[in-house]
C-alpha cells in the first residue's frame, strides 16, 4: 500500500512518542507496526525528519547505538508530544468525514 | 573568480551548513550500513545487500538535496552560483561592462549631485514646527524692468505687529559682526519674538525679553548650539557667565538656542538684542539695511491673503508719515509692495537642470537597453541551448536580471562617488556666493530613491531584452537566422533618433562650453591695472577710542606711520570706507568739467575715490602723466587725479594737467595734477566702466578709512602683524574684514567660473553618452549583419572595407545629429551673448574645433565594434547558421 500524502510526518511524530530513536530505527519502526503492508522510500524519511527538526517538533542529539556506531538520534520536544495528539486528532476528524462521506455513497 | 567561490564558502560555514551537510552525509551512510547489516544477516551476500539497501533507500543524492531544501540553503546556493556566473560573463565581455558603468555612475552621479542641491537648498524644508507657515518678507519694488528687493525696517515692523492680524507675529534679525579675543565674529541681532516665532525652545537658560531689545540696551546673548559645544564645550553652567567684546560692557549669556535656529543664517555664533537708534526709530524710514523681516502666519492664510493684508497697512503707513513717497509710487507706477518668500536665486535654473538630468537618465536607460539587447543576441545561442536543456524563462530570466542587477549596483556605488566629489566642489562655490547660506549634502532620502529607481531600471532594462528576443521565438527554436530576430522596427527608429538627438544635444553643449571656457580664458587675461597679490587691506573705526573729530586725521597719521614699523611692509596708505574691489558699493556722482566735456554731456559721470598720495604705489598703479599728491601740499578743494579713461572720455584732444573738474559747490574747482593708469575696481569683466576720479583725502578728517599694506611677505602673516600693531596704538582697534586684496578679486570670477565648470561638466556627460549611445547601435548593426560581412569577407572584401561600411553607418547619424546640432547652437547661441567676453557667438574656430573633436569621438565609437567585426573569422560568422 502507497502511503498517503502528507501522512508520513504523522507517522514518525507516532513513532517517536515512544522514545528517542534513529532513522533507520523510526523506518524499521513504521514497517513493522503497519505488518510490513506500507511502502515507505526509507530515504524520505529523511527530509521529513528535517523538517520536522525545522519546524521545532523533534530535536536530534548524536549518540551510540547498541552496535557502538555513532547516529543521530531523534526525541520528541515538549511541542512535538502536544502535535502529536493535534495529528491524532485531525485524523479521526477526517476519517469520520470521509466515511460518513463514502458510507452515504 | 576564485573569490566568489571562497566568499560562498564563507557563507555556507557562517549559516552552518558544512557542519549540516557532513552530519547528513554520515546519518544516511549510517542508515545503509544499519540496512545492509539486517540484510546480511538474513543471509543476503554482502553485495547483494548493499544493492537491496540501496533500493529501499531511493535516490541518495535527491534526498541529500530535499534535505538541504528543508534548511532554506538552496535560495542562498542558486544566488552564488547566479552571481558567480553573472560576474565571470561579465568580466569576459569588458568592453560592455565599461560602457555600461560609465553610462549609469554617471546619469546616478548627476541625477543625485543636482537633486541634492535642488533638496538642500530649495525643497527642504525649515527644520521648524509647521514651516510651511514661516515666512520671510522682502520690500520690493521696479527698477526699470527688474524687480528689486531690499529688507525691512523697524517701523514697518511695529505697524504690521500692530495691524496685521492675519499673523501671529513678526521678527527683525540682522547680520553683524563684533570682535571676540581678537577675531571677527559673526552674529545675528534679533528681535524678542525670534525664537518663539520659529517655534524653537532654549536649550539652556532663556531668550530675550521685549524690554531688552527696546528701549535696550540689554547686555544679554544668547549662543547658538554649536557656539556652546565648541568654544565653551557644553559647559552646562554656562548660563549667568559673561563674554567682553572689544568694544562695549560685558554681556550676560542668558541661554543656548537650538541648532535648528541655525538653518537661518549658518554663519552666526550666537544672538545679541537687535538695537534700535537715530533714524531708523522714525516712523518714515521704512526699511534699514540688511536688516531681515520674519514672520508666521495664522493656520489657514495663504500668502495672497497676508500679501494683500501687509500692502494696506504699509499704504496707511505711508499716508500717515511719508505721503510724498507714495506720490512717487503712484506717478512711477510702482504698486508692489512685498514680496513672500522670495525664491532662491538659483531656484529655476536648477529646476532646469533637474529636468536636464532626467533627460540624461532617458537617454542613459536608453543606451544600455542598445548595449544589453545587442549582448542578449549574442547570446541567444546559448539560451537556446539552456532553453533545450530544460531551463526555463524564470531561470533565463533570473541569470540577465542578476547581471543587471551587478552592472547597476557597481555604477550606482562609482555614480555616488562621483556625486560625492561634485557636491564638495559645489558647496565651495556656494559658500563664496552666499556665505551665510546652507551647505549641500546627500541626503539619505535622495540616497533611498536613487538606489530604489536604479533597481527599477535593472529590472526593466534587464528583463526586457529577453522578453523581446523570447516573443520573437529565437530562443525557443533554436533558430539561429538573423532575420527573425529583429526587434520592432519603432524601437529601432526610436533608439536611432534618440542617438541622433543625443549628438545635436552634445553639439550645442560643447559649443558653449567652448565659447564658455574662451570667454573665461579672456576674462582671465585682462590686466585689472593693479597689483592685488601683495596687498592686505581691512577696515579701522577710530571713533570708540577718538570720539573727538579734531583727533582723527592725527590718529590716522599715527596708524600709518606704526604700519611703516613693520619690517617686509613696502608702502601704507589708506582710502576712505569703500569697497576696494567688488560689483557694488561705489561712490559716483556727475561732474563739470571746465570747456565742457568731450563727449558732450554737460555732466559726465564718474566713479570717485577718496585716497592719499601713497595709495597708487601700494596699489601698484602707474602714474602716466603729473604727479601723485603730496601730503601738506594738496587738498580736497584744490586737487584731484583722473584715470586714463576720464582723460580720454572728457578730455580729448586737450592738456589734461592743469584742467579744472568740479563736483559741488562744496568743494569748488579743482585742479587735475595727475593721470593715473586704468584700473578695473569693478572686475575685470567691467574693464568699460566709469572712469575713475581720485579725490585727495590727506587731510580729510573721517573716523572710519580702509587701510592698505603693501608687503613683500605672506599676506597672512601680515595681517596678524597688523593686528597687534593696531593693539599697540589702542587695545581697542582692530582690523576688520582684513583679507589679502587678490581675495576678493578672485571672487569676482567665481560666478562666471562655476557656469563655465557646469556647462563643460555637461557637455562631457552628453559627450560620454552619445558615444556609448553611437556604439551600442552600431554595435547592433554590426550583430545584425554578420551573415553579411562573413560573405562581404568571404568573396573578398578586404577589412578596410568591411570597417569603412560599419563606420558609414554611423558617421551618418552623428552627421545627421550634429547638423541639428548647427541649426540649434546658430541659434541658442544668441542666448549666450551676455556671459560671452572678447569671444563672437558665431567663433569660427571654436564651431570647427567642435566639429573635427566630435566626428573623432563618433568615428572612435563606431570604429571598436567595426573592428570586432572584421576580427571574426567570416567561416565562423557563417558557421553561425
Amino acid at each position: 500500500m502507497e502511503l498517503m500524502q502528507g501522512t508520513l510526518d504523522m507517522l514518525i511524530l507516532r513513532v517517536l512518542s515512544s522514545g528517542k530513536r534513529h532513522g533507520y530505527d523510526i523506518s524499521k519502526r513504521i514497517l513493522i507496526l503497519s505488518k510490513s503492508s506500507l511502502k515507505v522510500g526509507h530515504g524520505s524519511m529523511y527530509p521529513a525528519l528535517h523538517r520536522l527538526e525545522k519546524k521545532g517538533f523533534v530535536k536530534s542529539s548524536l549518540g551510540e547505538t547498541d552496535k557502538g556506531r555513532e547516529a543521530k538520534f531523534y526525541q520528541l520536544t515538549r511541542h512535538g508530544r502536544a502535535q502529536v495528539e493535534v495529528e491524532k486528532q485531525r485524523w479521526k476528524d477526517f476519517v469520520s468525514v470521509i466515511d460518513s462521506i463514502m458510507d452515504e455513497v | 573568480m576564485r573569490w566568489i567561490r571562497e566568499w560562498g564558502n564563507a557563507a555556507c560555514f557562517a549559516f552552518g551548513w558544512k557542519r549540516k551537510q557532513r552530519e547528513l552525509d554520515g546519518e544516511m551512510n549510517f542508515h545503509l550500513q544499519e540496512a545492509i547489516d539486517d540484510l546480511v544477516d538474513q543471509g543476503h551476500s554482502p553485495e547483494a545487500a548493499r544493492k537491496m539497501a540501496l533500493r529501499e533507500f531511493g535516490g541518495v543524492e535527491k534526498m541529500k538535496e530535499e534535505c538541504r531544501d528543508s534548511w532554506g540553503a538552496r535560495v542562498v546556493m542558486d544566488l552564488i552560483r547566479d552571481i558567480r556566473y553573472s560576474t565571470r560573463s561579465l568580466w569576459r565581455s569588458k568592453g560592455f561592462s565599461v560602457a555600461v558603468f560609465a553610462t549609469i555612475a554617471l546619469c546616478i552621479g548627476a541625477n543625485t549631485t543636482v537633486f541634492s542641491v535642488l533638496y538642500g537648498l530649495i525643497l527642504k524644508p525649515l527644520p521648524f514646527e509647521n514651516p510651511d507657515r514661516v515666512v520671510h518678507i522682502y520690500n520690493a519694488y521696479r527698477w526699470g524692468q527688474k524687480l528689486k528687493h531690499s529688507n525691512a525696517g523697524w517701523s514697518q515692523y511695529l505697524d504690521f505687529n500692530e495691524h496685521a492680524d492675519l499673523f501671529e507675529g513678526f521678527a527683525l534679525a540682522r547680520s553683524r559682526a563684533k570682535i571676540l579675543d581678537g577675531v571677527e565674529v559673526n552674529y545675528r541681532g534679533v528681535t524678542s519674538e525670534f525664537f518663539d516665532l520659529l517655534g524653537a525652545e532654549p536649550i539652556l537658560g532663556r531668550f530675550f525679553s521685549p524690554e531688552e531689545v527696546y528701549p535696550g540696551p540689554g547686555n544679554v546673548v544668547v549662543l547658538t548650539q554649536t557656539a556652546w559645544e565648541n568654544d565653551y564645550l557644553g559647559d552646562p553652567d554656562i548660563v549667568g557667565k559673561e563674554i567682553t567684546f572689544l568694544l562695549g560692557p560685558p554681556h550676560t549669556i542668558v541661554g543656548v538656542a537650538p541648532r535648528s535656529v541655525e538653518s537661518i543664517d549658518t554663519a552666526a555664533r550666537f544672538f545679541l538684542p537687535l538695537t534700535v537708534r537715530g533714524n531708523s526709530l522714525k516712523p518714515s524710514a521704512r526699511m534699514m539695511p540688511d536688516t531681515d523681516l520674519w514672520a508666521r502666519l495664522k493656520p489657514g492664510v495663504s500668502h495672497t491673503q497676508a500679501y494683500e493684508q501687509l500692502a494696506l497697512v504699509e499704504v496707511n503707513a505711508l499716508k500717515a508719515h511719508n505721503p510724498r513717497k507714495l506720490t512717487w509710487m503712484k506717478e512711477n507706477n510702482q504698486s508692489t509692495f512685498f514680496e513672500i518668500d522670495r525664491p532662491h536665486p538659483l531656484k529655476s535654473s536648477l529646476e532646469l537642470l533637474q529636468v536636464g538630468t532626467l533627460f540624461l537618465v532617458v537617454v542613459g536607460c536608453i543606451n544600455i537597453f542598445n548595449l544589453l539587447l545587442t549582448r542578449s543576441m549574442r547570446r541567444c545561442p546559448e539560451f537556446s541551448v539552456r532553453y533545450s536543456f530544460g531551463a526555463r524563462r524564470f531561470t533565463l530570466g533570473r541569470i540577465l536580471l542578476c547581471e543587471s542587477v551587478i552592472l547597476v549596483l557597481v555604477g550606482l556605488g562609482i555614480g555616488l562617488l562621483l556625486a560625492w566629489g561634485s557636491i564638495a566642489a559645489i558647496n565651495g562655490y556656494l559658500a563664496a556666493l552666499f556665505p551665510s547660506g546652507q551647505l549641500v549634502e546627500i541626503s539619505s532620502a535622495v540616497l533611498f530613491w536613487t538606489l530604489l529607481m536604479a533597481l527599477a531600471v535593472a529590472l526593466i532594462v534587464g528583463l526586457l531584452p529577453l522578453a523581446l528576443l523570447w516573443k520573437s521565438g529565437r530562443i525557443q527554436t533554436l533558430d539561429t537566422s538573423t532575420r527573425s530576430s529583429s526587434v520592432s522596427r519603432n524601437i529601432r527608429f526610436f533608439s536611432n533618433s534618440l542617438v541622433v538627438s543625443q549628438i545635436a544635444i552634445t553639439f550645442v553643449l560643447l559649443i558653449g562650453a567652448g565659447l564658455l571656457t574662451r570667454s573665461f580664458l579672456n576674462v582671465l587675461d585682462v590686466d585689472p591695472g593693479f597689483d592685488a597679490s601683495h596687498v592686505v587691506s581691512g577696515h579701522v573705526n577710530l571713533r570708540p577710542v577718538y570720539p573727538d573729530k579734531q583727533d582723527w586725521v592725527g590718529a590716522r597719521t599715527r596708524v600709518l606711520e606704526t604700519m611703516r614699523e613693520i619690517s617686509g611692509v613696502e608702502n601704507v596708505s589708506f582710502q576712505w570706507i569703500a569697497l576696494i574691489v567688488g560689483q557694488t558699493g561705489f561712490i559716483n556722482d556727475r561732474f563739470l568739467i571746465q570747456g565742457g566735456s568731450a563727449d558732450g554731456d554737460p555732466e559726465p559721470p564718474s566713479f570717485i575715490k577718496f585716497v592719499n598720495g601713497e595709495f597708487f604705489a601700494t596699489m601698484g598703479i602707474d602714474i602716466l602723466e603729473g604727479r601723485t599728491f603730496y601730503p601738506g601740499v594738496d587738498e580736497a578743494s584744490t586737487s584731484c587725479i583722473v584715470d586714463e579713461s576720464f582723460a580720454n572720455r572728457y578730455l580729448k584732444d586737450r592738456i589734461v594737467l592743469g584742467s579744472q573738474v568740479k563736483r559741488d559747490n562744496l568743494y569748488g574747482w579743482q585742479e587735475i595734477v595727475g593721470v593715473a593708469a586704468r584700473v578695473n575696481f569693478q572686475g575685470l569683466e567691467n574693464r568699460d566702466g566709469w572712469p575713475v576720479l581720485y579725490m585727495c583725502h590727506e587731510k580729510v578728517s573721517q573716523p572710519n578709512f580702509t587701510l592698505l599694506v603693501r608687503t613683500k611677505r605672506s599676506t597672512e602673516s601680515m595681517i596678524l602683524e597688523v593686528q597687534s600693531k593696531l593693539r599697540e596704538i589702542d587695545s581697542r582697534l582692530y582690523l576688520r574684514n582684513a583679507t589679502s586684496l587678490d581675495r576678493p578679486l578672485d571672487n569676482l570670477h567665481k560666478d562666471r567660473e562655476g557656469m563655465t565648470l557646469l556647462t563643460g561638466v555637461f557637455a562631457f556627460l552628453a559627450l560620454s553618452l552619445s558615444a556609448i549611445g553611437i556604439y551600442g547601435i552600431v554595435s547592433y548593426d554590426v550583430e545584425q549583419r554578420q551573415r553579411e560581412i562573413g560573405i562581404r569577407s568571404a568573396i573578398g572584401a578586404s577589412q578596410l572595407n568591411v570597417i569603412k561600411m560599419i563606420i558609414r553607418q554611423g558617421f551618418l547619424k552623428t552627421s545627421i545629429g550634429m547638423a541639428l546640432g548647427l541649426l540649434a547652437s546658430l541659434y541658442l547661441t544668441r542666448f549666450l551673448e551676455g556671459q560671452l567676453f572678447d569671444i563672437a557667438a558665431l567663433d569660427l574656430a571654436t564651431y570647427s574645433s567642435t566639429i573635427g573633436f566630435l566626428i573623432f569621438v563618433a568615428m572612435t565609437a563606431s570604429g571598436l565594434p567595426a573592428c570586432r567585426a572584421v576580427r571574426l573569422d567570416p567561416l565562423e560568422s557563417l558557421r553561425v547558421e
